[in-house]
């Protein structure tokens, strides 16, 4: 087999417009960045309803996060994990860690405390933490991709 | 897998068309891709695809699925594992041939 360092390149540079190519479709709208903060704040508030109901409210975000999942697809016609391999898990498994502190804390609050509005305020920080993160990995997927 | 071991090693040679690379490429970043997305990103017509999405899918290296949307049936297409190896494995053998560490002829 001959293959050439200009073939080579040529199928490299394939590779990158293709990649570009798919960077700059409109991967999120800042209602999507919503729809996932939303979530994710919903989960950090779950811990407020009483017990008999927080597996309606986990079902339901089980629900949205399918929803949404629909949604990009057939906006976009291609699914981008957010757990995918790259620089975007440098924004994905913080902003999870961050997520996740904030809901033991508000499930923590709900047991000593009983104050809705501590939780409260815990889901807006998740609603901010989670629009920005979403923000941030969209950012970031685009550079990568644009930089080949 | 093709039935001749590439001389280069790591180079596949049923990724040699720009088009089937491409597909790959996008297959590695997104976890799954429609028909008519692909075709749009590689700027193939819909035989074109059709023809490179089933010898990926023959090989191994993606998986295809049917889906109804909106009444009508759409092929989504998702990388496998051995395709996710078999593209960097060609896409690192592509970089030594430019670097010239990789002999071949």
């Amino acid at each position: 087999m001959s293959y050439s360092k200009e073939e080579a390149l040529l199928a490299l540079a394939a590779k990158d417009k293709v990649e570009q190519n798919l960077a700059n479709l409109p991967l999120c709208p800042p209602i999507r960045h919503a729809a996932f903060a939303a979530t994710v704040a919903a989960l950090v508030a779950v811990p407020i309803l009483p017990l008999h109901l927080r597996f309606v409210g986990l079902a339901l975000i089980f629900l949205s996060i399918f929803l949404i999942v629909r949604w990009d697809k057939r906006r976009l016609g291609v699914f981008i994990n957010g757990y995918r391999r790259g620089k975007t898990r440098r924004i994905t498994f913080p902003m999870l860690a961050l997520i996740l502190c904030l809901y033991l804390g508000s499930y923590y609050v709900s047991l000593t405390q009983r104050q809705p509005v501590i939780i409260l305020g815990l889901a807006a920080v998740a609603f901010l933490i989670g629009y920005l993160g979403s923000t941030l990995w969209q950012r970031v997927f685009v550079s990568e991709l644009n930089a080949g | 897998m093709p039935d001749n071991p590439p001389a280069i090693v790591g180079f596949e040679p049923l990724l040699q068309a720009a088009p089937r690379l491409q597909v790959m490429a996008v297959l590695v970043q997104a976890q799954q891709a429609e028909f008519s997305r692909l075709k749009e990103l590689t700027s193939t017509s819909d035989s074109v695809m059709s023809k490179h999405l089933s010898a990926l899918a023959d090989a191994g290296f993606l998986k295809l699925t049917k889906a109804t949307a909106n009444g009508r049936l759409r092929t989504w297409a998702s990388i496998t594992g051995t395709g996710r190896k078999t593209f960097q494995n060609h896409i690192a053998a592509l970089q030594r041939i430019i670097a010239g560490t990789e002999s071949n002829g």
